[in-house]
């Protein structure tokens, strides 16, 4: 039992110094920074004394009549894009799941996006989508479902759904991997036996594939919430928000109010709140990951 | 064990990428400073003749410029490299690019790490001169000849304590320009009062091709600027020109009016994308694709016109925006200056007063203006005959007659700065309530009255902390 | 009789499950093969209404434009400096971490593990804010170093993450073997366990290259000045400025994303290895 002795712990704990004062100077530290900021007027002006304010942070922005309106964008957002990459990431993993051939090759092209950056498709979009010369927005004038010199990134109601398909379309690979490492793991014999009982396809799937990924689809779903409703980058780059606000999100807004507006205390009180919504699926998840140590 | 070497060897194909990359860069580098002796040998020496008191070798300047356009830079950077040398100090420029600036601006006034000189536009000036970094420059204008700039101009420039805080470069004004041709082909004249403006603008529009008039609202600085032009036009504005007190919540009703008249413009004449339209979308659809009969510009659309779809280039005029009855109260007015922050040596502020003073002989003002891809003039006044006789404003005659005499002769404002220098200014650059409100006005989430509400709103609350 | 419905059906089957493919692989490509195409179009075939598919003739003009000057360069250089540094890092203390975690007791490993989890949750706009302030107090604005730590938040604890399960799968038994005959832990890490894991190592290093290649808001903020952006932030400013030039956007978009592609082909593999065993990850 030498290998348990006082020494060899502590050269394992020096293994990890590195990281452990990393991450308690660049992410504990700034958390609890963020905290004190949103009780504080900070600005970006270095002019203005900082000075604590109490909660007037938080009760100026519930008082705001716009940000109920964002609040419930981010939940449109959020409840959409995770649930399109889940169906999207589920369809495909079967897809590619089944024998064939070239199905490394196909799963390599479908994990794709999962690399490309958010600004390459926001830019893509926005040219298919430029009401003049996209050619998606000429498609969709051409069979009538967009009026002439129309583009949906300038209409209040799709172009929430246009971001959203986007994030979908960045986003569904990851789950499709784990779903594809899932599928595998289910015994074949379960589908063996169900085909000799008589039982079709969507009986199997139903009563055997879906009940075996229900754990996957859980710990999946709590921890793409938090990647997605604090997502910034593709919506600040395809719509900025708008148009009228339709597809401002809270991390959208905590952007605008802190290097917009210069009001940093008071988007750290919005990204406090934004913090505590996602504190409930943070501690799921880690709970359900140390269950396996 | 392959895959091992297969990995390697994808690690350093990247380092070797990286060694590519850096014996590459250079080599575009060096070209511009192959150039620059060339200009440098320009006849006029002004700075020369500057009695010196100080000696500035080994000195450092810190110069940054909120341009995008290359060819803008280029000029600024030529002149600045120039004149260091005239000077013996070293000189290092830096850009922001123009959608951030006002955030990098109080990021550096925050962090200490202003530079010595800017060239900046106004909304820029406000913010450094509400963080307090900028050194007042009348001594400097008094050198280079009080009288060579126009009232008006020195006037946006000047802070509550009656100082002038920067050094009128270009000037820009907003005018409606149009094309010619379309005109002349539906025997159209030039609109007098709003009704006629909103008619002519219907009478261009013919269904899908051709929209007769833009309406752009995207959210950052455009709505501002579209909203702020048909409000001078009235006579609204947001501080009162004055006193610079608030003003906006008083004019509530007007303001509706103006608003309605915005939403009718859009609804009746305006490609229906144009809420999210920012300048290169409007500059394009009317210099290059041909899609738009009319827009208010700064005067850009010609640079896009001769870069793009030379054969545009005559075919476009300008006129002034009209006021609601015919008589325009005032108009959108624009440029760019010079500022230099505040020091502590003395030596330090010499050096930047004498090459501030250096840079303003009419040739050099002449030269930036024109690096502008059109219609910057020059703001100091010896460089503009300089300006009207260079190769590339000579088909423009009228259109820089009509943009002088509206900016030297009428009254002009830029937003918030109604009565000199006010954070108000750099804070309507960056709020993005103009494009919520505006758009949700133009697509009927809110009535005028709401939207009004909306950016009276968010501007009080900013006041109330001025 | 019935072996032939059954292979019918598995007929059928295969071709429903082809053209789902189709769209699949159709709905994926089409963006990204749709900007290339773009950026190789002359400037007429653009803008021409209706859109072609296929440029008339194809061009290098918004090629030769982008890299006109030494910008686009630079924005270039900087991400591939930040990638860079912030791929060894990982690598060297992700490594390090993981090892620890997985082949140590101590008081507090649990903790420590658990810390790493919460910050791999941790999303990059709840440091914005402090982080900026840090930094801008710090004055390192000006210069990478606030990107780089910035990065690295977002990267290390998704590294030690991925690396943890490579550890794993060895042998205990090596390792005790070593001890007992001897050798320091550094050693039984360096000449034993480490050379067994370093594809994982690599594979993990480039995951983390390619995230900070393609991170944004971190970058967009944290840096201060034109000269010193990156790559995505510099062609995020071609689309906002007060011009736009549709075909250098799309080269620019095409020469970004073509190196992430590559280097990921590299690496998937183990990158879906890793990703794959046994807890979600991200």
């Amino acid at each position: 039992m030498s290998s348990y002795s006082k020494r060899h712990r502590l050269i394992g704990i020096l293994f990890a110094v590195p990281a452990l004062i990393f991450l308690l100077t660049f992410v504990l530290y700034p958390v609890a920074y963020n905290i004190y900021l949103s009780f504080t007027n900070a600005s970006l002006s270095a002019r203005k004394a900082v000075r604590f304010v109490g909660l007037k942070n938080f009760t100026a922005m519930f008082s705001n009549k716009l940000f109920k309106q964002y609040f419930w964008n981010t939940c449109k957002w959020t409840f959409w894009s995770v649930l399109g990459q889940m169906l999207l990431g589920l369809g495909l993993a079967m897809l590619i799941s089944q024998p064939m051939k070239g199905a490394t090759a196909i799963r390599s092209f479908l994990l794709i996006p999962y690399v490309v950056p958010a600004v390459t498709l926001a830019l893509v979009s926005k040219w298919i989508l430029n009401s003049d010369y996209g050619i998606v927005s000429y498609w969709c004038q051409q069979a009538g479902w967009l009026d002439a010199r129309q583009s949906f990134l300038a209409m209040k109601g799709p172009a929430m759904w246009v971001v959203v398909i986007l994030n979908i379309w960045r986003s569904y690979p990851f789950p499709m991997l784990i779903y594809w490492a899932a599928l595998k793991s289910i015994d074949r014999d379960l589908y063996e036996a169900a085909t000799v009982d008589g039982s079709t396809k969507w009986q199997s799937f139903l009563y055997i594939t879906l009940p075996q990924l229900r754990a996957t689809t859980a710990v999946l779903i709590i921890l793409r919430i938090v990647w997605t409703a604090t997502y910034y980058d593709l919506i600040y780059m395809v719509t900025g928000g708008g148009p009228t606000g339709s597809t401002t999100t809270l991390p959208i807004l905590i952007y605008q109010t802190s290097f917009g507006s210069g009001q940093l205390g008071a988007g750290a009180a919005i990204s406090m709140v934004l913090g505590v919504l996602m504190l409930g699926c943070i501690v799921i998840y880690i709970r359900n990951n140390m269950k396996e140590e | 064990m392959k895959r091992i070497i297969a990995l390697l060897l994808t690690v350093l194909m990247v380092f070797g990428l990286c060694a590519c990359g850096q014996s590459a860069a250079p080599a575009p580098a060096e070209a511009p400073a192959n150039n620059e002796p060339a200009p440098a040998a320009e006849p006029e020496t002004p700075a020369a003749e500057e009695p010196q008191a100080y000696d500035y070798s080994g000195q450092k300047l810190v110069i940054w410029t909120c341009l995008t356009a290359d060819a803008q830079y280029e000029v600024l950077n030529k002149q600045f490299t120039e004149l260091g040398k005239e000077m013996g100090v070293e000189v290092e420029v830096e850009r922001l690019s123009f959608n951030e600036m006002i955030q990098k601006l109080a990021t550096a006034a925050s962090s200490g790490d202003v530079p010595d000189i800017m060239h900046v536009n106004f909304g820029g000036t406000a913010q450094l001169y509400a963080d307090e970094v900028l050194m007042p420059v009348d001594g400097i204008i008094d050198t280079i000849g009080a009288n060579d700039f126009s009232e008006a101009y020195k006037r946006v420039l000047t802070g509550a304590d009656g100082n002038i805080y920067g050094i009128p470069d270009w000037a820009m004004h907003t005018s409606v320009w149009y094309r010619k041709d379309l005109f002349e082909e539906k025997g159209l004249e030039i609109p007098k009062t709003w009704s006629e403006f909103k008619a002519t603008a219907v009478a261009l529009n013919d269904g899908a091709d051709m929209a007769g008039f833009p309406v752009p609202l995207d959210g950052v600085q455009v709505a501002a600027q579209t909203l702020y032009e048909l409000m001078c036009s009235k006579g609204i504005y947001f501080l009162d020109p004055k006193t610079g007190e608030y003003i906006f919540d008083q004019e509530k009703e007007e303001a509706i009016e103006v608003i309605d008249y915005l939403v009718d413009l859009y609804k009746s004449a305006s490609p229906a994308a144009s809420l999210t339209w920012s300048w290169g979308d409007y500059r394009n659809a009317l210099a290059v694709s041909g899609t738009v009969a009319m827009t208010l510009d700064m005067g850009a659309v010609i640079g896009n016109a001769q870069g793009n779809n030379p054969e545009m280039t005559t075919k476009l005029g300008c006129f002034d925006f009209p006021g609601v009855d015919g008589n325009k109260v005032a108009s959108f007015g624009s440029g760019y200056c010079f500022v230099g922050t505040k020091q502590d040596e003395p030596l330090r502020e010499a050096l930047i007063t004498d090459f501030l003073i250096a840079l303003y002989t009419p040739e050099r003002a002449a030269e930036r203006a024109l690096s502008r891809p059109m219609f910057a003039f020059p703001s100091y006044l010896p460089a503009f005959e300089i300006y009207k006789q260079s190769e590339k404003v000579a088909d423009f005659q009228t259109e820089i007659d009509t943009i002088f005499d509206a900016f030297e002769n009428s009254t002009w404002y830029w937003y918030g700065m109604e009565n000199g220098l006010s954070p108000m200014s750099a804070h309507i650059e960056a709020t993005n309530i103009f494009g919520v409100a505006l758009q949700g006005a133009c697509d009927g989430t809110y009535t005028s009255e709401e939207a009004y509400d909306l950016i009276n709103e968010d501007l009080a609350a900013f006041a109330a902390t001025m | 009789m019935k072996t032939s419905s059954i292979s019918r059906q598995k007929r059928n089957a295969a071709i429903v499950t082809a053209i789902l493919l189709i769209f699949a692989l159709a709905f994926v490509g089409f963006p990204l093969l749709w900007m290339a195409i773009s950026s190789f179009k002359p400037g007429v075939d653009l803008f021409v209404v209706p859109p072609t598919i296929l440029p008339r003739s194809w061009s290098l003009e918004w090629y030769q434009q982008a890299f006109a000057t030494d910008t686009v360069v630079r924005y270039f250089l900087n991400s591939l400096k930040i990638a860079s540094v912030v791929m060894i890092i990982d690598m060297l203390v992700g490594t390090l971490t993981a090892y620890s975690l997985v082949r140590f007791q101590y008081a507090g490993r649990k903790a420590l593990m658990m810390g790493i989890l919460a910050s791999y949750c941790v999303p990059p706009i709840m440091l914005l804010l402090p982080l900026y302030k840090i930094m801008a107090t710090m004055g390192l604005t000006g210069s990478h170093v606030g990107v780089i730590i910035g990065h690295l938040t977002i990267t290390l604890p998704f590294s030690v993450w991925l690396l943890i399960p490579f550890f794993k799968k060895l042998p205990r038994e090596i390792d005790e073997a070593a001890l007992i005959d001897g050798a320091s832990e550094w050693q039984v890490f360096a000449r034993v366990d480490f050379p067994l894991v370093v594809s994982g190592v690599i594979s993990t290093g480039i995951m983390a290259f390619i995230m900070s290649w393609n991170e944004f808001l971190l970058s967009s903020v944290l840096v201060n000045k034109e000269a010193m952006k990156t790559l995505t932030v510099g062609i995020s400013n071609y689309i906002s400025s007060t011009h736009i030039d549709w075909g250098i956007i799309m080269a620019l978009g095409t020469i970004t994303t073509i190196p992430v592609i590559l280097l990921f082909a590299a690496v998937q593999r183990y990158f879906v290895e890793g990703m794959t065993a046994g807890a979600v990850k991200g």
